[in-house]
């Protein structure tokens, strides 16, 4: 795991992501459980509380499960979660294309043939 | 604004109505609890109260009144003792002691104190194990001796005053770090109180903060849910007046201002133009203390 201590990124927001791409890349399996709280705080050189965060993050995401006393396990993955989950990906990468386009001030119309155009490219 | 999820945690030790009168200067802790299995950081200005704070709680300070619960209740005093590990900013060692007798004495002095383990801490540490006399020691090397005693011992909690100070930091780094394995080995039954100036060095390995100023606890609260409480705000020269109010730790040059700013108050500051950031701990304790100073920085 790569953690950047001068990103614009909360350190949390970075192991919360890299958890998240595992668990929904299937190379964290349902049911395994994610390192303890305080180890991965050690190994990664941070403090337990942001580690904290991190999980808590995933919790809400659905991602995982708390177990008092033992920790965090990963949940099933459905099908309909995972498609969840990428349509909401493609949404943002939309949304930044979106701002993109406002601040190089192309026009709602332009960006759509642009769209266009890119579709008909990759078919 | 999203309100953080609030940690639920003990206190590995509680305090209530602490009370100590100096010269001009009084410590007054109505009540406050060092959450447990987290390290814990103390805060504040040359003067604020922390060694005042830490020698009531180690026992080095008789002279206070209030009341003091470790553990959650332990009433048995060679528990307690035998369960903390302390450090002082000066060493508690006798000069005339030679370095070679230091594991004898601590074995003496408690029954927690593993001889095997000292002698391994003293090879990561870079300590001499030879007859040199403590009053020849640097400060550095002093404090690295006084934190190979207390990590060679099977304690609960630490209470380090000032422990990164006289360090380099490589070894301040190596210190956060053996503060982490301390924590993981307790899983969340091990504690460590720690005072500092060095908050950059130590703010990886800091997941509470308490910040005092003039005697009194100014500010506390896990970091991360600091982090979301406050934003740093910096504007132009010409809203500096107007934006003073909504600011703590106020700064203005020529240029312009900044301030660290209560996120739920963020809203106040709309019609100007201004760059707000998420705040480091550093940033945090600079500005709180800087409100509540007596001094005019």
């Amino acid at each position: 795991m790569k953690i950047l201590q001068n990103s614009d990124i909360p350190i949390y927001q970075q192991i919360a992501m890299q958890f998240r791409e595992d668990i929904l890349s299937g190379r964290m399996a349902q049911g395994e459980y994610l390192p303890s709280i305080r180890g991965l705080a050690k190994d990664l050189r941070i403090s337990v509380i942001t580690t904290m965060k991190a999980y808590e993050e995933l919790e809400k995401q659905g991602l995982v499960t708390a177990v008092h006393g033992k920790g965090y396990y990963v949940n099933a993955q459905d099908s309909e979660m995972l498609h969840e989950q990428h349509l909401r990906k493609m949404e943002e990468h939309l949304m930044n294309a979106i701002s993109a386009a406002r601040i190089a001030g192309v026009s709602d119309t332009e960006l759509k043939r642009i769209l266009e155009m890119l579709l008909t490219e990759k078919e | 604004m999203m309100e953080g999820r609030k940690v639920n945690t003990d206190a590995v030790i509680q305090m209530k109505d602490i009370y100590k009168k100096f010269k001009g200067f009084q410590l007054e802790i109505p009540l406050l609890q060092i959450p447990k299995g987290f390290a814990t950081a103390l805060i504040g200005e040359n003067g604020a109260g922390k060694s005042t704070l830490i020698n009531i709680l180690a026992g080095t300070r008789l002279d206070y009144t209030g009341e003091i619960v470790y553990f959650g209740g332990e009433t048995d005093e060679t528990v307690i003792r035998e369960s903390i590990g302390y450090t002082s900013p000066n060493s508690y060692f006798m000069p005339q002691w030679i370095v070679q007798s230091i594991p004898k004495i601590s074995e003496l002095l408690f029954d927690s104190f593993h001889a095997d383990r000292y002698e391994k801490l003293c090879g990561d540490l870079g300590l001499p194990m030879d007859n040199k006399k403590i009053s020849g020691l640097s400060d550095g090397m002093r404090m690295k001796t006084m934190l190979a005693t207390v990590f060679a011992r099977d304690t609960a909690l630490l209470l380090l005053d000032e422990p990164a100070s006289p360090l380099d930091p490589l070894m301040r780094d190596k210190l956060c770090g053996m503060i982490r394995e301390y924590l993981e080995e307790g899983n969340g039954e091990k504690s460590v109180f720690f005072s500092t100036h060095n908050i950059t060095d130590m703010e990886n390995v800091t997941d509470y903060c308490i910040i005092m100023e003039r005697g009194k606890v100014v500010e506390q609260g896990f970091v991360e849910e600091l982090k979301e409480k406050y934003i740093v705000v910096k504007g132009e020269a010409k809203d500096a007046e107007a934006a003073k109010d909504f600011l703590l730790g106020f700064r203005k040059n020529s240029y312009g201002y900044e301030g660290l700013c209560l996120a739920e108050q963020a809203d106040k500051l709309a019609g100007f133009d201004i760059a707000a950031e998420t705040p480091t701990l550093s940033q945090i304790s600079i500005a709180v203390m800087r409100q509540y100073s007596a001094l005019r920085v």
